[in-house]
């Protein structure tokens, strides 16, 4: 994609409650996946929103549904998405790689680069439990001009 | 709870003329020798509730279920046989028959009656020797099924199997659709022509008032219908055929990119086939061997039916130990389920395969239907998309190949399925689709025309397959559901059911061999990796270690005792209907204490219970006798002649009452034992009596000796007591008797005198016994009533005295 490429606004699907019984349909999917509070927002420095988490599957044998599973079982050590869980309902949306696979080139793992700086440019800062600081990401405006529903999560 | 007030039997195996059984709702013990007409009895009950007797079942009489078997051969063919039996509820009487042609009849048809059959069915009223081992030699599976069908959890089963099978053909249709794969294609689509994706109506007419506001048509889009009416309002009739051929190639962009998404699926899914196909070649003896199982399964239940009486092999005739036998079979009966599991494996795996290949060859086959295929400009897209086809078909040729065909089905990397051609196909049929739509660029109207009508197309679809999706993934989940709430409570009423269960076969089992170091024997459920129940195990403490199975350790003894065990505990937990059961000739391996704790167990634990207890056994047939006689038992001989067949006589167990008998029947048959050891009885009392002492010996000598030297006791002591009774009773005399010489192997010596000599043996037996005994008091002298005025031994009312030296 070039500078002129024209946009594309990206809509989530319907929010999924986060247990094993939603999650266990997406062995074998590749792409993005969002973790939300139910009704908690979060006050990042720019707006309020939900989001808690964005991550990506960039394999089928590591798909949504396997990285989904490590977070609902602790398994990813990620202690604020556990710690979260334990006090609110937790849902979850995913993006799969092929639907945007003709308009992005690159990686899955540049594509959850582009959201989450994305998120970063709206909101001011990573999700709360990306817990990331590393990774520069770089490149969004070579490569695309999606417009992601952030309003989706607030 | 029913008793059974008398039976009559006619004209049923070695039963030839009615032999009426007046039980007056009592246990009874009944003796009698081999081939005496116990087993007819049983015989007859068995056919009696269940249509046919299971050990007369083999290959010739199978179709009959042992009724060709059944009747009396003596009988005339037009004289019916009979069971007829009367019981504590009159209502049931019956009288069951079966004519020259085999065909029964019961008299009782009442409702009541059919009730009490078909609840006696699942309740256990027969054990006899042959069958005391099969549950316990039996593999788990059999063992869960065995005890599912007496507990009515058969049904149960079969539910829970449905709901697994089902809950599995949905799991496998939702992987093999790939419906996330198919919505994308879709959202492609969508995202393409409206600049947006869309999962919600709202997300849709949003972004088509987007795309219609150049036109300015002046109109709002809220609803499906206002989208049809605006495509209807700017539809352009003369791009008909251009607008065909735009949708042609978007549908193959679609199909393509569709298929494209499945590659990877197929390619791994295919991967797998080959690894468990390529393992199972490895010893194709071994897959030649499955073909075995039928047999081996065939030889089990041969064994098991007792097809085959005897300790043999049936099919080289060499000696071997039945229950070795049926071991050995079982070990390799598990050994080629094993590898008949891995088969089921690779075949479920190829059926996963087939319904994956087979959704991409419909959708293929789907678009090869578009009309313009036929036109000679897509000649090359078609000879592609064929090519598709073709490659898809390689795969499900490979699925036909058999495991054991001469060469190997292809490897993984041979037959893959070019994704970049697919993929590149499937981008070019968009872009022409788009460069159709661009060729009108000035016209604007024509190109949103387009576009909506691909994004309603698509968005339709996305929906349509998204519903498909909910419907069979909501079915799944309730299958899944329902198949873990049914586990669940399946398994709180078996391990409830188990441990009553485990806990009275210990009980039975320890009364039976106290003091040893098994314990705590109970029944164990067994899980696959699945966590379903598959099986159950009997497992128990030994020498405190956990062990599993009983065969492993215990002797052949021991397991009869566990096999009697499990009878008399399934006795307990499910006969519901009847209270009577029947043991025939089950205690052959048993040695005297095991005996003698079986026959208390009985009478302490099972008191309220008519048990029809028949052995060929003498020794435990006076055990049983000398306990049940005060306990309102009756007691009964078999005794079978070839005049009268099978006859019964009021069994007795008063040896001197039996010897008469005999002689007064003229049968000889056992009757030199009896008088042997109704002498050594006799003499052993006469030895106590005068204080005649026999020297401690070991047992085994004991055995060497017991009646010639209880004779060279008692007579050693009156010689030195006083010359009177030394002459009077002629011991000499009866130590020449031969049955009383050489007695050295066994107290069973068979004795072949006629039965005058017996008769002469007996007048010396008794004339000698006489001597001893007052005919007034009927007590034998004795040192206890010794007269110290007189020096005279005397009996207990004094009139028989002798001289005794001090």
């Amino acid at each position: 994609m070039t500078e002129e490429t024209a946009e594309l606004k990206i809509f989530f699907d319907s929010p999924k409650v986060f247990e094993i019984q939603n999650i266990k349909p997406l062995m074998g999917l590749t792409g993005l996946y969002f973790i939300f509070n139910d009704k908690t927002r979060i006050q990042y420095p720019f707006k309020t929103s939900r989001l808690l988490y964005i991550g990506m599957s960039e394999k089928k044998t590591n798909s949504i549904g396997s990285r989904l599973t490590e977070h609902f079982e602790g398994k990813s050590k990620n202690w604020g998405l556990i710690n979260y869980g334990k006090v609110n309902q937790l849902y979850f949306t995913y993006i799969n790689f092929e639907m945007l696979r003709k308009f992005w080139s690159n990686r899955v793992e540049d594509l959850e680069s582009y959201f989450i700086l994305d998120f970063v440019e709206k909101y001011g800062v990573y999700p709360i439990c990306n817990n990331k600081s590393g990774y520069e990401i770089l490149d969004k405006k070579l490569k695309a001009n999606f417009i992601i529903n952030w309003p989706y999560f607030e | 709870m029913t008793k059974i007030k008398s039976i009559n039997i006619s004209g049923i195996r070695g039963i030839k003329d009615p032999l009426p059984l007046n039980l007056d709702n009592k246990s009874i013990l009944i003796f009698g020798e081999n081939g005496s007409g116990k087993s007819s009895l049983t015989d007859a009950i068995e056919w009696y509730y269940s249509d046919g007797v299971e050990h007369l079942i083999s290959k010739e009489t199978g179709a009959t279920k042992g009724r060709g078997s059944l009747r009396n051969l003596f009988i005339p063919d037009n004289e019916d046989a009979f069971v007829n039996i009367h019981y504590s509820n009159n209502k049931l009487n019956a009288t069951k028959s079966i004519d020259g042609s085999l065909r029964t009849s019961v008299s009782n048809t009442t409702d009541n009656f059919k009730e009490y059959l078909l609840a006696t069915q699942s309740e256990n009223l027969i054990l006899r020797y042959r069958d005391l081992v099969e549950f316990i030699i039996a593999t788990p599976g059999e063992k869960i099924e065995k005890l599912q069908n007496i507990i009515g959890f058969s049904a149960v089963a079969d539910v829970r199997g449905l709901l697994k099978k089902s809950a599995g053909r949905i799991a496998r249709n939702i992987k093999s659709a790939n419906f996330d794969n198919q919505k994308n294609a879709q959202h492609t689509v969508v995202l393409d022509n409206l600049g947006q994706n869309a999962y919600t109506d709202d997300q849709l007419f949003a972004g088509a008032n987007l795309l219609i506001k150049p036109l300015h048509i002046g109109k709002d889009i809220k609803s499906h219908k206002d989208i049809k009416d605006v495509l209807k309002t700017i539809e352009a009739k003369g791009d008909t055929a251009l607008l065909e051929q735009i949708s042609f190639y978007t549908k193959v962009g679609e199909n393509l990119t569709e298929i494209f998404g499945n590659i990877d699926n197929i390619h791994s899914s295919y991967k797998t086939y080959h690894t468990i196909y390529t393992e199972l070649r490895k010893d194709p003896e071994n897959i030649q061997k499955l073909q075995l199982l039928a047999l081996l399964k065939e030889g089990q239940s041969v064994l098991k039916n007792d097809v085959v009486q005897d300790d043999y092999c049936p099919l080289c005739l060499q000696e071997k130990s039945k229950i070795e036998l049926i071991k050995e079979l079982e070990e390799r009966i598990r050994e080629l389920e094993t590898l008949e599991q891995k088969k089921d494996k690779l075949k479920e795996q190829g059926q996963k395969l087939k319904d994956t290949l087979r959704v991409n060859v419909n959708t293929i086959d789907g678009l090869l239907k578009e009309k313009l295929f036929k036109e000679e400009q897509q000649a090359t897209l078609l000879e592609k998309v064929q090519q598709i086809r073709t490659s898809l078909n390689v795969f499900t040729d490979e699925l036909k190949k058999e495991l054991i065909a001469k060469d190997s089905i292809h490897e993984p990397s041979k037959i893959q399925i070019n994704k970049k051609e697919i993929s590149e196909l499937a981008k070019q049929a968009q872009d022409t689709a788009k460069e159709l739509t661009e060729s009108k660029g000035s016209n604007t109207k024509f190109q949103i025309y387009t576009k909506l009508f691909q994004t309603v197309t698509a968005y339709n679809q996305y929906q349509s397959i998204k519903r498909q999706q909910e419907i069979l993934t909501k079915q799944q989940i309730t299958f899944q559901v329902l198949f873990a709430d049914f586990i669940k409570r399946q398994e709180e009423a078996l391990n409830v059911f188990l441990k009553t269960f485990s806990t009275n076969i210990d009980e039975y089992y320890t009364a039976m061999n106290p003091n040893e170091k098994i314990k705590d024997i109970k029944l164990v459920p067994i899980k696959d990796k699945n966590d379903d129940l598959v099986g159950i195990t009997i497992e128990y403490s030994f020498f405190d270690e956990t062990k599993t199975p009983p065969i492993a350790y215990l002797s052949e003894s021991h397991i009869n005792c566990l096999g009697l065990s499990f009878f008399l505990a399934s006795v307990k937990a499910f006969n519901k209907q009847n209270e009577l059961f029947i043991l025939d000739d089950v205690i052959s391996s048993f040695d005297r204490p095991h005996r003698t704790r079986f026959a208390k167990l009985l009478t302490d634990k099972f008191g309220e219970y008519q048990i029809l207890l028949l052995t060929h056994d003498q020794g435990f047939f006076e055990l049983v006798a000398s306990d049940v006689k005060n306990k309102g038992w009756l007691i009964q001989n078999f005794t079978w002649s070839k005049e009268n067949g099978v006859g019964i006589e009021k069994g007795t167990t008063d040896i001197k009452e039996r010897i008469l008998k005999k002689f007064e029947d003229k049968n000889t048959n056992g009757l030199g034992n009896d008088i042997r050891v109704y002498t050594e009885k006799i003499m052993k009392e006469i030895a106590n009596n005068i204080d005649a002492q026999v020297a401690f010996r070991y047992n085994e000598i004991n055995e060497k000796r017991m009646a010639p030297e209880l004779l060279d006791a008692v007579h050693s002591r009156i010689s030195k007591k006083g010359s009177e009774l030394k002459d009077k009773a002629n011991i000499q005399r009866l130590k020449g008797i031969p049955m009383f010489i050489g007695n050295v192997t066994s107290h069973d010596n068979e004795f072949n005198e006629s039965i005058a000599d017996l008769a002469a043996i007996w007048e010396d037996i008794e004339k000698t016994i006489l001597i001893f005994y007052c005919d007034e008091c009927g007590k034998s002298i004795s040192i206890k009533y010794f007269d110290n005025v007189e020096n005279k031994i005397r009996c207990g009312c004094g009139k028989l005295t002798y001289d005794w030296k001090q």
